[in-house]
C-alpha cells in the first residue's frame, strides 16, 4: 500500500500546495496517490510536456501496453556496466525499498479538460533539456590542451648534496630507551593493563577537576561494590 | 559485560603514578632572575634547553617521513631563472648556513614563536608569556595542526611590573617599566639560549625516528611574533623597523630599504638613502649609547638616551653572540597581524570613513548567501571580536562593496592590498610572484592619498600613514627569499598553541603562584601523550614510513625484533670510530658532485575530480511527481527516460531518440521512489604541490532548510566530454537538485 501518512494539514502553512487542487499538503506523493483527480492531472501534465519537449503530439494510445513489457525489462536495460562507478564509495546500504506505488502505474485517464491552468506548459523553463541531450557548437577555440592545469613541474638544484648526511643507522631513540626500562609482565606499568591505561589517558587529559576524577572513581560504573575489597588489594600492588 | 576496575581509586593516585613512572619530555630547569636595577623584585624563569627540546622533536613519530634535512633550491623552468620558494629548506637561509659552516653538517633551523597572553578571562591580571619552539626540519603543514603537537613549550618568561622599583620621577614610572621588562626579557633568553648557542658552534648528533643519526648545527632560523614582540627582540624601539633603517617618520614612504630589491633602475635611485639593518648596526648604536651614559652608572640617564636613540634599552641582547645570526633576518613578517589585521584595522576603516558605517553594512547585508562566503547578516561595523577568520571572510566580498561609492583610486588601492595579502597567502611563492608583489605594494602606495580625501572622516589615521604594519609589507619579498612562504611562520599557529598551553594550563591551576601549577600540568600532559606515543609505537602502529624509501635498514629497527636492537650498540661505537674517514669520503664526493645537479622533479599530474556525498540521503523515498512539483521541473521524467534510453542503447540522434521515447511507457518502480541530496562537494583537480590538501567546493541545490526559507539553487559547470582537452566548451545551468538514487541499482549519482 502506498504512503498513508500524508494527511492534510489544517492550516495553510503547509509545506506543499497541489497545484491541481490548491490545498495544502504534508507530502505531496501522499496527497497525489489518494486523491486520483489530481493525480490524473499530474499526469496529464507529463505526457503534456512530453509532447512540447519534441514537438510530436502524436502520442500513441497502446502505451499502456508498453508500460508491462518495459516494467520487466527494467532490470535488463539498467545494466551495470551501464553506469560508470563511483569514485567515491559509500556503503552499499542505500534507501530501503518503497512499498510499490500502485497508482502511480494506473492506467491514464483521458480527458485533457481537466487540465489546470496553474500548470500550463508555457511555464516550463527553457533550460529544462536533459543534459544528455545536448550539441556542440562551439569549436573555434584552440584545441591545445591547458598545460598548467596537466602537469606542474619544478626543477631542482642541489648546491649542497651532502647536508642532511646520516652518520650513523640504527641508532636508538626515546622509544628503545622507554622500552628498556618497562616491565615485561606489565607493559602498561604504573597502570595494569590496556583498558586501564586507556582509562588513565583519558582522566589525565580530559581537563577534569582532582574532584570530578575522584567523583567518577566513586561511581558504581567504575568502582562496584562487591568488588570493593578485591581492588583494595590489587591496588596495593603499585 | 565483564570489566575490571581500576587500580587507582583517586586522582591523586592517578596523578602521582603519572608523576613517579611515567617518563617524561625534554627536562625542565627553573633559575631566579634579578635585574641590578631591580634588586627587590626576583624572577623565576622555567625553561627547557632548547637543543633537548629540538631532539625530541626530531624522533617523534608524527613528524616522520616530514623532515627535510637539506637544502635545495626549485626552479620552474630548465634555465633556472624563476626560482620558487616554499618550505624552510628551499630558501635563501638554509642556504646561507652550509656556506658558512661546511657543506657536510646539516642545519637545524630553530623556529621560535612567542606572544604575550592574558590568561584570566574578566578579572585579574594573569599573564603569561610563553616562547614555543619548533624545528624547521618538519615540513610547514605539520607544525599547523595543532594535535601532532609540533611546537613545544620552550619556556614561560617572567612577565612583571616593577610595581616595588622606585623610579627617579613620575613620568619615568610610567615608561621604564616596559624598559625593565625587555631587560628582564632579554636577559632571561641570553640564560634559554645559551644552549643553542653551543649547539650552533659544535655539530650535536640528533637521531630521527627512523634511527638516522645526523650532525645538527643548530641556529636560530626564525622567531614568530607580532610587531611589538618583533620590536622587543630586536631591541629596537615601539616604531623602528627591523627590516631596514626607516624610524617613525618614514613608515608611511612609498620605497624604503630598495636596496634588496632586483629591479636595478631602483637600486641606482635609491640606494644611498636606505639601507637594511642588521645586527651590527643595531649593537653598534647600543655601544655608542652604552660608552657615553654607561647602564651601571645610571641606569636611568641610559634608558633615557635608549629612548631617544630608538633602542628599547637593552645594553645586552641575547643574540649577541648566537653565531651566525642576524636577529633582522631572524624576525619574521607574520601574516595575521601584518596583514589581516592590519587590512582590518586601516583599511577597511578607511573605506569606512568615506562610505559610512550604515551604507557599508547595508551593502554587506545585501548580499545574497553563497556557500564559501560568509554573510555578515548585521553588517560589519557591530562586530566586536575581530578574529583572523572574520577578517579573512571579509576580505572575500570586501572588494565588490566599494562599487559605486568609493573613489577609483581608493578601489584600487584595496585591490592592490588584496592582492598583495593573497599573495602572501601561498603556500609556495616564484621570483615572478615576489616581484607582483613589489608590485602591488607599489600600487597601493600611489593611490593611497585617495584615502585622505574623505568629507566625512573621523578616523584618526588619516593625516599620516606612518604605521609600522604598512611599512613592514617592504619587506615580505625578502622575508620570503631568506625563510620560504610566510604559511611556514605565521603567528596564527602560535596563537592556537596558546589555547593548549597558556589557557588550558591555567584552568588547571588554582590561580595561586600558577606558573608552577600550569609546568606540574603541562608535564603531565605530555608525559601522557609520550606513553600514548610509545604504546602505539610498541603496538607497531607506527612502523610504516609515510615517504617512498621504504628501505630495509628500517624494517631492522622496528621494536618486533629485539636482536638486531641488542646488537646495535657495538654498531654505534664502530661507526663513531669510524666517522673520520667517512668524512673524507664525503669530501671527495663532495667535489665531485659540487657542480649543479639540475634534475626534474615533482612532477605532478592533475587528479580526477571527484565528489562527495553525504551517506544518507536528505530526502528519501520521493515520489518523482512531487519531486517535479516541488522543485518546479518537469522535465524531470522525460530526462530520466532519455538517460535510461540512452545508457541502454547509446546515444541516439534527436529522431531516433523522440520515437524510442514515445515507445518508452511509464517508468518502473524503481525510479518512482527516488532519494535526493541537496548539497554535494566537489573536489577540484589538484594543481602544482597541494596533493594532499586539494580544494573543495559545495554545491547547494536545496529548498530550505529549518531556519531558512529561501531556495538555493546553484550555478555549475559542467563538460560533457571529461577527455576533451578545451575545457571552455561546458554547458552552464542551474542545478536543480543534486542526486536521484533509485533502489538497488549500483552506479553513480544523478545530477539535474
Amino acid at each position: 500500500m502506498p504512503r498513508t501518512r500524508g494527511q492534510k494539514v489544517a492550516t495553510e502553512t503547509g509545506q506543499n500546495k497541489c497545484p491541481f487542487c490548491g490545498k495544502y499538503f504534508k507530502r505531496l506523493g501522499g496527497h497525489l496517490a489518494k486523491s486520483s483527480a489530481c493525480k490524473s492531472q499530474s499526469e496529464k501534465l507529463q505526457k503534456i510536456l512530453l509532447q512540447e519537449n519534441f514537438g510530436d503530439n502524436n502520442m500513441e494510445e497502446d502505451s499502456n501496453s508498453d508500460i508491462e513489457i518495459n516494467f520487466g525489462n527494467e532490470e535488463d536495460i539498467l545494466s551495470p556496466q551501464a553506469f560508470p562507478a563511483s569514485p567515491n564509495t559509500r556503503p552499499q546500504k542505500r534507501m530501503r525499498p518503497t512499498s510499490p506505488n500502485v497508482f502511480l502505474h494506473s492506467a491514464m485517464s483521458p480527458g485533457p479538460d481537466l487540465f489546470s491552468p496553474v500548470a500550463a506548459p508555457s511555464h516550463l523553463p527553457a533550460g529544462q533539456e536533459p543534459v544528455l541531450h545536448q550539441t556542440d557548437e562551439i569549436s573555434d577555440l584552440p584545441s591545445e590542451p591547458f598545460e598548467a592545469e596537466k602537469v606542474f613541474q619544478l626543477y631542482k638544484i642541489e648546491e649542497y648534496p651532502q647536508a642532511g648526511h646520516i652518520f650513523q643507522k640504527n641508532c636508538e631513540t626515546i622509544f628503545h630507551k622507554m622500552q628498556s626500562s618497562v616491565d615485561g609482565i606489565y607493559p602498561y606499568k604504573p597502570f595494569f593493563d590496556e583498558e586501564e591505561w586507556s582509562l588513565a589517558e583519558f582522566l589525565a587529559t580530559s581537563r577534569l577537576s582532582k574532584g570530578s576524577i575522584n567523583t567518577f572513581l566513586n561511581s558504581a560504573w567504575v568502582s562496584p561494590i562487591y568488588l570493593y575489597q578485591n581492588y583494595r588489594l590489587s591496588s596495593d600492588t603499585f | 559485560m565483564k570489566r575490571t576496575e581500576a587500580t587507582f581509586t583517586t586522582a591523586d593516585e592517578l596523578y602521582s603514578r603519572i608523576d613517579n613512572f611515567l617518563p617524561d619530555g625534554p627536562k625542565w630547569y627553573c633559575k631566579e632572575v634579578t635585574l641590578p636595577e631591580a634588586p627587590n623584585e626576583p624572577q623565576l624563569l622555567f625553561y627547557r634547553n632548547p637543543v633537548e627540546c629540538l631532539e625530541f622533536l626530531s624522533q617523534s613519530p608524527a613528524f616522520d617521513g616530514h623532515q627535510d634535512y637539506s637544502p635545495v633550491k626549485h626552479f620552474t623552468e630548465k634555465e633556472c631563472t624563476n626560482r620558487v620558494y616554499g618550505e624552510a629548506n628551499m630558501a635563501d637561509a638554509w642556504h646561507y648556513y652550509p656556506s658558512k659552516i661546511g657543506p657536510k653538517e646539516t642545519v637545524n633551523l630553530a623556529f621560535c614563536g612567542s606572544d604575550k597572553t592574558h590568561v584570566t578571562n574578566f578579572s585579574g591580571d594573569g599573564k603569561v608569556h610563553p616562547v614555543y619552539i619548533t624545528s624547521a626540519q618538519i615540513r610547514a603543514d605539520i607544525p599547523n595542526q595543532p594535535n601532532r603537537r609540533a611546537f613545544l613549550l620552550l619556556c614561560y618568561l617572567p612577565v612583571c611590573k616593577f610595581n616595588k622599583t622606585q623610579y627617579p620621577n613620575v613620568t619615568q614610572a610610567r615608561t621604564f617599566p616596559g624598559r625593565l621588562q625587555a631587560r628582564l626579557t632579554h636577559a632571561c633568553l641570553k640564560i634559554v639560549m645559551e644552549k643553542l648557542k653551543e649547539a650552533g658552534q659544535t655539530a650535536v648528533p640528533m637521531v630521527n625516528f627512523r634511527g638516522e643519526c645526523r650532525m645538527n648545527r643548530v641556529f636560530l632560523g626564525g622567531w614568530i611574533a607580532d610587531k611589538e614582540e618583533q620590536n622587543l627582540l630586536a631591541a629596537l624601539g615601539a616604531n623602528s623597523c627591523t627590516g631596514c633603517l626607516a624610524e617613525t617618520k618614514d613608515l608611511g614612504d612609498e620605497s624604503p630599504c630598495l636596496v634588496s630589491l632586483s629591479i636595478s633602475h631602483f637600486i641606482f635611485q635609491f640606494i644611498n638613502l636606505v639601507q637594511p639593518r642588521d645586527s651590527k648596526s643595531i649593537l653598534q648604536k647600543i655601544q655608542e649609547v652604552k660608552t657615553k651614559f654607561p647602564p651601571s652608572n645610571n641606569i636611568w640617564i641610559f634608558l633615557t638616551e635608549c629612548q631617544k636613540a630608538q633602542l628599547s634599552g637593552v645594553d645586552d641582547p641575547f643574540w649577541k653572540d648566537l653565531p651566525h645570526t642576524d636577529i633582522c633576518k631572524v624576525i619574521c613578517h607574520d601574516t595575521l597581524h601584518g596583514l589581516h589585521k592590519a587590512f582590518k584595522d586601516h583599511t577597511v576603516q578607511w573605506n569606512i570613513n568615506r562610505i559610512g558605517e550604515f551604507e557599508i553594512d547595508n551593502r554587506i547585508r545585501r548580499l545574497p548567501k553563497v556557500p564559501g562566503f560568509r554573510h555578515f547578516s548585521g553588517g560589519i561595523s557591530k562586530i566586536s571580536q575581530w578574529s583572523g577568520k572574520e577578517t579573512k571572510d571579509l576580505q572575500r566580498i570586501f572588494l565588490p562593496i566599494l562599487t559605486g561609492v568609493q573613489t577609483s583610486e581608493a578601489i584600487t588601492a584595496t585591490r592592490a592590498e588584496l592582492d598583495f595579502i593573497y599573495h602572501a597567502g601561498w603556500k609556495m611563492l616564484g621570483e615572478d610572484d615576489l616581484s607582483r608583489m613589489i608590485d602591488f605594494n607599489k600600487i597601493f602606495h600611489r593611490n593611497k592619498h585617495a584615502f585622505l580625501r574623505t568629507y566625512q572622516h573621523g578616523g584618526r589615521e588619516l593625516d599620516h600613514f606612518h604605521i609600522p604594519k604598512l611599512h613592514s609589507r617592504h619587506h615580505y619579498p625578502e622575508n620570503i627569499r631568506w625563510l620560504g612562504a610566510p604559511y611556514n611562520y605565521s603567528t596564527e599557529i602560535t596563537e592556537r598553541y596558546h589555547i593548549e598551553i597558556a589557557k588550558k594550563a591555567y584552568k588547571a591551576t588554582n590561580r595561586k603562584n600558577y606558573a608552577e601549577q600550569m609546568l606540574l600540568w603541562l608535564r603531565r600532559q605530555e608525559k601522557v601523550h609520550l606513553r600514548g606515543l610509545f604504546i602505539r609505537w610498541r603496538n607497531g602502529q607506527w612502523n610504516k614510513p609515510s615517504d617512498v624509501d621504504t628501505d630495509t635498514q628500517f624494517d631492522g629497527f622496528l621494536p618486533e625484533l629485539p636482536l638486531n636492537e641488542q646488537e646495535d650498540p657495538p654498531q654505534v661505537v664502530s661507526l663513531i670510530v669510524e666517522e673520520p674517514d667517512l668524512i673524507d669520503d664525503l669530501s671527495i664526493v663532495n667535489e665531485s658532485l659540487s657542480q649543479p645537479v639540475l634534475k626534474s622533479s615533482h612532477v605532478t599530474n592533475s587528479t580526477e575530480v571527484s565528489h562527495a556525498i553525504s551517506r544518507r540521503p536528505h530526502l528519501i523515498r520521493q515520489p518523482l511527481e512531487s519531486i517535479m512539483m516541488k522543485y518546479n521541473i518537469p522535465g524531470l521524467e522525460t530526462a530520466l527516460k532519455i538517460f535510461l534510453i540512452q545508457s541502454s542503447k547509446g546515444v541516439l540522434n534527436p529522431q531516433a531518440l523522440r520515437s524510442e521515447l514515445q515507445r518508452y511507457g511509464p517508468l518502473s518502480l524503481d525510479w518512482k521512489g527516488l532519494s535526493i541530496w541537496n548539497r554535494c562537494t566537489i573536489t577540484l583537480p589538484t594543481v602544482g604541490f597541494e596533493e594532499d590538501h586539494p580544494e573543495k567546493r559545495t554545491i547547494l541545490a536545496r529548498l530550505k532548510t529549518k531556519k531558512d526559507n529561501t531556495p538555493r539553487f546553484q550555478t555549475v559547470f559542467v563538460d560533457p566530454k571529461p577527455d576533451d582537452p578545451e575545457p571552455q566548451d561546458g554547458i552552464r545551468g542551474k542545478l536543480n537538485f543534486s542526486f536521484v538514487h533509485p533502489r538497488g541499482i549500483p552506479f553513480n549519482d544523478l545530477f539535474y
